[in-house]
């Protein structure tokens, strides 16, 4: 009975700790003009991947063989492509899909991630074997690791997004992995563990919650690399399958053109370059907000 | 201090690496002067940007473009195709029919050496024949029980099973060629191919560095034919001493490089630098048909099993759109419904062309009616590899969804297509190309025998096949080729778009650039 | 220190286990093999599986599968199907261009880094060190493919100064080959040099306030010794790091770089042999580079061992 009584009373100091440092983390965010900087790039993306349809007058899909290769004009905003597609259109959609494949990437991986890295931490024989495997997928320089799973699965945009989670929940399961064998040989844990609580709650109801700022922060990370990875797929030809528009398909057929049209070039690369730099000015600030003792850089 | 020790050890290893690179970069170096002073002046080349690698250099193991583009320069057949596509005696002096047809005596040209200096016997041709017959993939098909035997040095005897009147035809075949390649070197292929590239013909082979460039260096003791220089055919003069071939995938590289006047000739160049050629006066292009591009059906599972449903899909077809949307403009197509171009005199008919580009939506969807269409899926597939496979299976996707199907375009490289339609599951249509067959039943997508892909069920197109095959007279060939190609145009196994020109430019100071089926460069001059 | 090594060593081979069975069974249960892509497009069926069949590709594909691998223990990677030469040879002409610009982009980053770094650092929170640390932000942000992309664009169709790919062989003279891969290296060391000046950047923080260094100064050194000599020292040690994590992400980098400057290193390798179907080859090398990287951490591993005992057995276990 006593005991049970200890431990809610340790939980709702834990409680109100959280709440406090979460309101001065608010705070200091809306400080932060790096980090509002780059949330407002991402509001921007996020508000174009939602009303995509709404503020493109021309079907990204529509080629109009005649049309081929036109310079911006009042018309065609950012020109047309070599198939005579509307090239504002295909951008925006573009940045819908990178956008799509970028947060689905960084919900997988985060999911997939913080369990197998919580196991491993917590349960030593998984964490031979679980951290072999992720030693093994992280041999691999990544992007030929994401070629070689897209050769296995066909092009398809799901598949896009399980290769990029392939090779990023190693990174993540890393992290979690290390901060949870630290969190692990805090006083309150061993306390715990000696009251008998059980392993399932001490996992996920006094390490994850732990997890959850680091985690904000690698997610950030994800997202970008997320974005940069499915651009250079598809610029390979192993990624989201044509004709669908995405950010490195246009770059694919950009590039046989690029001595004669170069909107198709700079039009989806500064795209690409601002979701990145806005994803990476936000996580930056996070850390700072969340984990001002951290090192700069990655 | 230990931190010193590593910066020393960091040094070591930068210096050693630079080291290293920079002998064997020094070794380089003095060969190329070496070659260069044993030149001398006088000696002239020639370069080529050329579009794809080729899968071997061995012509038969391989129907691939860049296999016989290259082995035509190095090898020679005993019979090879004038500009008409018609068999002209090359390395074969003559030859000789029996009364039955089924005894061809080939007498062979005398004197005629291999680029490792053996004059080349019947028992080479025996041995390259034999080869060709069990490996290629008309060797497989028309000489199935033949057999091959010398007699003497200078005398084949091909025994037939049955009569082939064509059969000099099938032998002339520029595509997976019989070429001739001394004994010992058949003897030691391996299942991949040659070991050793030696041939008879105008250029032998210097260097081939795989998947990077083919140096080429004149044959000295090439004995010339004296009948003249006519497609594969005839004399050939090898005028230029060396040819670098270097492969160059990247379309808009080529293009640059023949700017920059590093290459003479750049092969296949995209249709959207047309107009820069023309504003240049020191380039001068080259334009001729090669092949034709179209759909195939998959005729044993899916919508397509049934001949309606293909008839529809005919129906709708706009070639002027699919054509402009896969090679820009007119100047790179020919809207023609033949399987053959109408150079092949001999073959060309108009059979068949009032079925071709109906561009008649309404007349589709009766059909399709008719046929009882129910939404059901049609898969296309296309590779981007090929530019223009791609961009026309755009344009038919959106022509098929505007009498109402359902269509879904799947994009892969050419490998994975390759493999996905031998699988009767996975698809209904898939966008191909073809060159034109000197002889036209050679084709692999007739005969249902061959089980090309689409898998054609066609008792009529396969009886005539055979019948050609078997003809006394061109005339009567003529005709019946006539019959099949409106047969053709109503089984539809395949709807053909059109013919098309690819791109080829060259410095204007080359003169007698070629293309017959393959490409010909022993008749290159450079003023 | 003996068993240390030991330990580490052992600790490589599941790792590079992991890795060749992975490439194996990726690359042959891909769609695709090479007798078809060997035959050309107008073979039929029957003449693909006849060569499968000579080729050895239609056996089980356990029994592939521990072929290969028996093979690859003994150090023979196996042939390539096309260029009748060895994996091993292959691999080696290709990867020759490919070092040659991961070097040359590591030189790049780390001569445009490290002053840049130490110069934050000394002047941290002024309006420079932030601005630095902004254009930072923005390298990192920039992917090397799309750097190449827009180098084309400016340098090679606008002004004109460079060929659109103007790639040069070692043979043709070091200086010529080191030229032609200036363009590309540039833009793959961007990303690396943004990285590198963060690194730096925090570690001179940490190292600056340290006791020693006020010794040094007390001492009466002179500023600029005190940072060069005594500060650069141990940023030598992150940079070494750094040097070690990002291998793999440069030569990650560096395949992309090659499709674009139209360079015939090992990216242009992979993408002809995955294109060709080119299964010993693929797997050679992609082994091979796994080999390498995994052995470049682990050097560094033991070089930090070397230089800090204290990190022996603790933290680098997870390295």
């Amino acid at each position: 009975m006593e005991q049970i009584v200890k431990e809610t009373n340790f939980q709702s100091l834990q409680k109100e700790m959280k709440a406090a440092q979460r309101k001065l983390a608010i705070r200091r965010m809306l400080r932060n003009k790096l980090a509002m900087t780059g949330f407002l790039i991402l509001l921007i993306a996020m508000i174009i991947t939602v009303t995509a349809p709404f503020i493109t007058a021309h079907d990204p899909l529509q080629a109009e063989p005649l049309e081929r290769l036109q310079a911006p004009s009042a018309e065609h905003l950012f020109g047309t492509d070599n198939l005579g597609r509307d090239l504002f259109s295909r951008v925006i959609y573009g940045i819908q899909e990178s956008m799509i494949v970028g947060f689905s990437v960084t919900f997988v991986t985060a999911l997939l991630g913080i369990i197998i890295g919580l196991y491993s931490a917590y349960y030593s024989g998984l964490d031979h074997v679980l951290m072999r495997i992720n030693d093994g997928l992280m041999a691999f320089p990544s992007i030929l690791l994401a070629i070689a799973i897209m050769a296995v699965l066909g092009p398809r945009t799901e598949n896009v997004v399980i290769a990029l989670s392939i090779v990023y929940t190693p990174l993540v399961a890393r992290v979690v992995r290390s901060s949870t064998l630290t969190i692990k040989e805090q006083t309150y844990i061993e306390a715990l563990r000696s009251i008998g609580a059980r392993s399932m709650r001490i996992i996920w109801g006094h390490i994850a919650p732990n997890m959850i700022s680091p985690l904000i922060v690698q997610a950030t990370f994800i997202f970008a690399m997320a974005i940069i990875n499915e651009a250079m797929l598809s610029f390979l030809g192993a990624g989201i399958p044509a004709p669908n528009p995405s950010l490195g398909n246009i770059l694919y057929d950009g590039k046989n053109v690029i001595t004669t049209a170069w909107w198709m070039t700079v039009f989806p690369g500064i795209a690409i370059i601002l979701i990145t730099l806005g994803l990476n000015m936000f996580g930056d600030g996070l850390r700072d907000i969340l984990d001002p003792h951290s090192k700069k850089g990655k | 201090m230990k931190v010193k020790k590593i910066l020393f050890i960091i040094f070591i290893l930068v210096i050693s690496a630079v080291s290293l690179v920079a002998c064997s970069d020094t070794d380089a170096t003095n060969d190329n002067e070496a070659t260069e002073g044993a030149e001398g002046k006088g000696k002239t080349e020639i370069r080529i940007a050329y579009d794809t690698i080729p899968p071997t250099l061995d012509p038969h193991m391989s129907t691939a473009t860049g296999t016989f583009d290259f082995a035509t320069q190095i090898f020679e057949p005993l019979f090879a195709i004038d500009s008409k596509y018609n068999p002209q005696p090359m390395l074969a002096e003559s030859h000789m029919v029996s009364e039955d047809g089924k005894t061809i005596t080939i007498t062979l040209r005398q004197g005629v050496t291999f680029h490792n200096g053996d004059e080349m016997r019947a028992e080479d041709v025996v041995a390259s024949m034999k080869r060709w017959q069990e490996i290629s993939v008309l060797g497989r098909g028309h000489l199935g029980d033949a057999s091959f035997e010398a007699n003497g040095d200078y005398e084949v005897i091909l025994q037939l099973a049955e009569p082939n009147p064509l059969i000099i035809n099938t032998l002339s075949n520029p595509q997976q060629f019989a070429a001739i390649m001394p004994k010992e070197v058949i003897e030691s292929a391996t299942a991949d191919g040659v070991t050793e590239y030696i041939g008879t013909g105008p250029y032998m082979v210097e260097e081939w560095v795989d998947t990077q460039s083919l140096h080429l260096k004149k044959y000295e003791d090439y004995v010339a034919l004296d009948t003249p220089s006519d497609g594969l055919s005839g004399t050939k003069k090898a005028s230029v001493d060396d040819i670098y071939i270097d492969i160059v995938t990247d379309e808009t590289i080529r293009f640059s490089g023949l700017q920059t006047g590093e290459y003479d000739i750049a092969m296949r160049l995209s249709y959207d630098n047309a107009e820069q050629m023309k504003s240049d006066s020191s380039i001068k292009t080259f334009v001729e048909p090669f092949g034709f591009q179209g759909l195939f059906f998959n005729k044993r599972e899916g919508i397509f099993a049934d001949n309606t449903a293909r008839k529809a899909v005919n129906a709708t077809l706009n070639m002027e759109e699919i054509l402009t949307a896969a090679y820009v403009s007119e100047e790179y197509y020919v809207a023609n419904h033949s399987i053959v171009t109408p150079d092949q005199e001999l073959w060309y008919s108009d059979a068949g062309s009032d079925q071709y580009n109906q561009k008649d939506p309404e007349k589709a969807k009766k059909l399709l009616e008719e046929f009882g269409y129910n939404g059901e899926e049609v898969t296309i597939l296309a590779s981007r590899e090929y530019p223009a496979h791609y961009q026309a299976a755009l344009v038919i996707q959106s022509q098929l969804e505007d009498i109402g199907m359902n269509i879904n375009l799947e994009v892969y490289d050419w490998a994975t297509l390759l493999e996905h339609r031998e699988d009767p599951g996975a698809w209904d249509i898939f966008i191909s190309g073809f060159n034109f067959e000197p002889l036209p039943t050679d084709a692999v997508y007739l005969h249902s025998k061959n089980e090309y892909a689409g898998w054609s069920e066609s008792a009529e197109i396969d009886r005539l096949v055979e019948e050609i095959q078997q003809s006394e007279s061109q005339e009567e060939a003529s005709q019946l080729f006539s019959e099949l190609q409106a047969e053709v145009w109503d089984y539809l196994p395949f709807i053909l778009f059109g013919h098309h020109k690819p791109l080829i430019a060259m410095q204007s100071n080359i003169e007698g650039f070629e293309v017959d089926y393959s490409m010909v460069l022993w008749n290159i001059e450079k003023q | 220190m003996t068993s240390y090594i030991i330990e580490r060593l052992l600790s490589v081979v599941p790792v590079i286990l992991v890795v060749a069975v992975a490439v194996f069974f990726i690359v042959h249960l891909s769609p695709g093999e090479p007798a078809s892509v060997i035959l050309g497009p107008n073979a039929s069926q029957g003449d693909i599986e006849a060569l499968k069949t000579e080729l050895g590709h239609d056996r089980p594909i356990h029994e592939q599968f521990f072929t290969w691998i028996g093979n690859t223990i003994t150090g023979d990677l196996g042939e390539s199907i096309y260029a009748h030469d060895s994996v091993l040879s292959v691999f080696s002409t290709y990867f020759i261009p490919t070092l040659s610009l991961t070097i040359l982009a590591q030189i790049i980053a780390v001569l445009i880094a490290i002053p840049i770094g130490i110069f934050a650092a000394v002047r941290r929170g002024s309006l420079i060190d932030q601005s630095l640390m902004g254009f930072s932000l923005l390298g990192i942000s920039v992917p090397s493919f799309l750097l190449g992309l827009f180098f084309i664009l400016i340098f090679s169709v606008q002004l004109q100064w460079f060929p659109v790919a103007g790639f040069e062989p070692l043979n043709s003279g070091l200086w010529t080959h080191i030229k032609s891969l200036i363009l590309p290296a540039i833009a793959l060391s961007l990303a690396q040099a943004a990285l590198l000046v963060r690194m730096t950047r925090s570690s001179m923080l940490e190292v600056l306030p340290n006791s020693y260094i006020k010794t040094a100064r007390s001492k009466g050194l002179k500023e600029q010794t005190v940072i060069y000599k005594h500060a650069l020292r141990n940023a030598f040690v992150v940079i070494l790091e750094i040097i070690g994590q990002t291998f793999s992400s440069l030569i990650a980098g560096a395949v992309v770089i090659e499709f674009v400057f139209n360079i015939p290193g090992l990216g242009q390798l992979i993408v002809n042999s995955v294109e060709r179907r080119d299964f010993p080859v693929i797997q050679g090398t992609v082994l091979l580079i796994a080999v390498a990287y995994v052995f470049i951490n682990l050097i560094i591993d033991l070089l930090y061992g070397v230089v800090d005992p204290r990190v022996r057995l603790g933290r680098k276990k997870e390295g």
